[in-house]
Parts: structure tokens; C-alpha cells; sequence
């Protein structure tokens, strides 16, 4: 390989690694979703007690909230369903 | 520029020629498909008869197929849902001992303070208040969470129910043209005219079953209702649990003044 060919080669790598980092988006690792609230420390005041049992209902929530994704489940036999009607081709016959 | 016009008109000519040629082979060829067409459906139409039993049995084997399919599914369904359903309970009762865990320490922590009897029972009371209004709201949530599992049950009774009738009327729909096409070879109906009639109805079969069938995932949104009414369920023991707990804070604050400060 020639000087003036290294040097081609030298550029284009530089300017392929100009492009991805600086067009194309920067990925960061998924953040988990939240699904646990932790209790607050006792302190023996009441207001933090009747905080913490209002904490406790959001923490609650998080897990029935999931129970909505359980009426998609019920619907997933419709590839299954829709495939009877491909029993038959008429024009088979 | 003589020459120029002299090329394009001999390209022109070209061009022409070309396209004659092609247009004449095109037009050869196209009766000979459309005789070969009708010389394989007369043929499939001679054939019809012989085959019915035959193409009748490989029908009733591909619905099998598919109805061991359906099965499968359903049972992946049946599962994934009551997999679901044990981990959360154990989930949520998990949870809640945590926070009845923590409630304890912070009791525990209001105890250390109550000194005078007046303050011991202001707490007695306030802890009675808190835990009585806990086990309301919890019982109000598990008859919401109760409610909507036996709406989705439901849900999936009646798709199943639905479905299945569906399934039967086509099968039924297809399994009666054999039949016909059947007898009517028997009898010596014109095999083009049996195959005709058959071809028709399985088409007109197949329609109604895409059009039940659209009908069938309409019901789908009957659980948007039954979501909206969980949430309000929720909603409601929420409001009624936080009405509690506040009249109560307010009570025990007026018993219990030091309650308000921490130690």
C-alpha cells in the first residue's frame, strides 16, 4: 500500500467514525421500571405513619395496574381462530 | 443534421417493426392460454367427482389439524393467565406484610412517646382507627381485583363460545357443499356444474366466516369496560381510606399534640 493510499484509508475511518458518533443517537441502557415503593423509616411522627400508609396504596397500585395487560392475553388465539377460514381455497377445486 | 434525421427515422422504423412482431406473438399466444385455462378447469371439472371423497377427507383432516392448534393456544393462554394471577397475589401479599412491617416500627415509635394514660389511649384508639380503615381498603381492592378476574373469565368463556360457533357453522357450511356435490355427482349432475355450485359456496362460506369472525374481535372491547370499572372500584377505596385516615390524624393530633414532632 502507497502513502497516498494509507492516507485515503486513514481519512475514511476517521470519517466514518466522525458520522456514527456524532448523527446517530447516543444509546443508554433501558432503565428498569419501577414496580417497589421501599417504606419510609419510623420517625414517631404521625404524619410520617399516615404517609407511609398512603405509600403504601401507590406501591400497591403499581402491581394491579399490571392486571390490565391481561385482557390482551385473551385475544391471542386470533391467528389460530382466523386460520379455520383457510381450511378451503376454492379455488382448489 | 440530415444524417441525424435520417437515423432517428430509421430507428423510428425499427422500433416499429419490433413492436408489430411482438404485438402479433402476444396476440397468438393469448387464445392459447385462455384454451389452455379452460382445458385444465375442464379437465379439473372431469376430475371433480372422482376426487370428491378424497378432497372431502383431506378438508376434514386440515380442520383437525387446526383445531388441535386452536387447542394448544388456548391452553398457553389458559396458563400464562393463571401464572400471572399466583405471582401477583404472592406479590401482593408480600408487599403488604412489608408495609404492615413498617406501620408496626412506626406505632412502635408513637409508643415510646405516649407516657401519660390520656396519650395511650388517644394512640389505641388511633391505631384501631388506622388499622380497621387498612383492612377495609385492602378487602375493597381484593373484591376489585376478584370482580375483574371473573370479568375476564367471562371474557374468555364467551370468545370461546363465540368462536366455536363460528368454526361449526363454516365446517358445517363446507362439510354440507361436499355433501351436495357428492349426491349430485351420484345422481349425474354435470361434474362442471357440481364444481361451479361448490366453488360458490365455499366463497359465500368463507365471507360469512371473515365477517362473524370481525363481529367475534369486537368483543374485545368489552374489556375496556371492565378495566374502567376496577379502576373506579379502586378509586373509591382509596378515597374512602384517605377520608378515614385523615379524620383520624386529625383526632389523634388534637389527643396527642406530640405526635406531630419527631423525638
Amino acid at each position: 500500500m502507497t502513502t497516498k493510499s494509507a492516507v485515503i484509508v486513514f481519512v475514511i475511518i476517521a470519517v466514518v467514525i466522525f458520522v456514527v458518533f456524532a448523527f446517530f443517537p447516543k444509546t443508554s441502557p433501558p432503565t428498569p421500571p419501577v414496580t417497589e415503593i421501599t417504606p419510609p423509616l419510623a420517625t414517631g411522627k404521625v404524619d410520617d405513619l399516615v404517609s407511609a400508609t398512603f405509600s403504601e396504596i401507590s406501591d400497591e397500585e403499581l402491581l394491579i395496574k399490571e392486571e390490565e395487560n391481561d385482557t390482551l392475553l385473551i385475544g391471542l388465539d386470533t391467528q389460530e381462530i382466523s386460520d379455520f377460514g383457510q381450511t378451503i381455497n376454492e379455488s382448489e377445486f | 443534421m440530415t444524417l441525424v434525421k435520417l437515423s432517428m427515422r430509421a430507428n423510428f422504423k425499427k422500433i416499429l417493426r419490433t413492436g408489430f412482431w411482438g404485438l402479433l406473438v402476444i396476440g397468438a399466444l393469448v387464445p392459447i392460454w385462455i384454451f389452455a385455462q379452460n382445458a385444465n378447469d375442464s379437465q379439473k371439472a372431469k376430475g371433480f367427482c372422482a376426487l370428491i371423497s378424497n378432497l372431502a377427507s383431506k378438508y376434514d383432516q386440515r380442520v383437525a389439524n387446526r383445531e388441535t392448534k386452536l387447542e394448544e393456544k388456548r391452553s398457553e393462554i389458559e396458563n400464562r393467565i393463571a401464572e400471572r394471577w399466583t405471582q401477583r397475589d404472592a406479590k401482593l401479599t408480600e408487599k403488604r406484610a412489608k408495609w404492615d412491617t413498617n406501620r408496626d416500627e412506626h406505632f412502635a415509635k408513637l409508643e415510646e412517646k405516649a407516657v401519660t394514660d390520656e396519650q395511650k389511649q388517644a394512640l389505641l384508639v388511633f391505631k384501631q382507627a388506622v388499622t380497621a380503615a387498612i383492612a377495609a381498603r385492602r378487602a375493597a381492592i381484593n373484591e376489585a381485583i376478584d370482580d375483574f378476574r371473573r370479568g375476564v373469565e367471562q371474557a374468555k368463556i364467551d370468545r370461546k363460545s363465540a368462536a366455536d360457533a363460528l368454526r361449526n357453522t363454516f365446517r358445517n357450511s363446507i362439510r354440507a357443499a361436499f355433501e351436495k356435490a357428492k349426491t349430485d355427482c351420484d345422481v349425474g349432475v354435470d361434474p362442471a356444474t357440481i364444481r361451479t355450485n361448490f366453488r360458490a359456496e365455499v366463497k359465500t362460506a368463507k365471507e360469512k366466516f371473515e365477517s362473524d369472525r370481525q363481529e367475534l374481535e369486537k368483543l374485545q372491547t368489552s374489556m375496556e369496560t371492565l378495566i374502567n370499572t376496577r379502576k373506579e372500584a379502586i378509586k373509591k377505596a382509596i378515597e374512602d381510606f384517605k377520608t378515614v385516615m385523615e379524620t383520624a390524624r386529625t383526632e389523634f393530633k388534637a389527643a396527642f399534640p406530640q405526635a406531630e414532632t419527631e423525638d
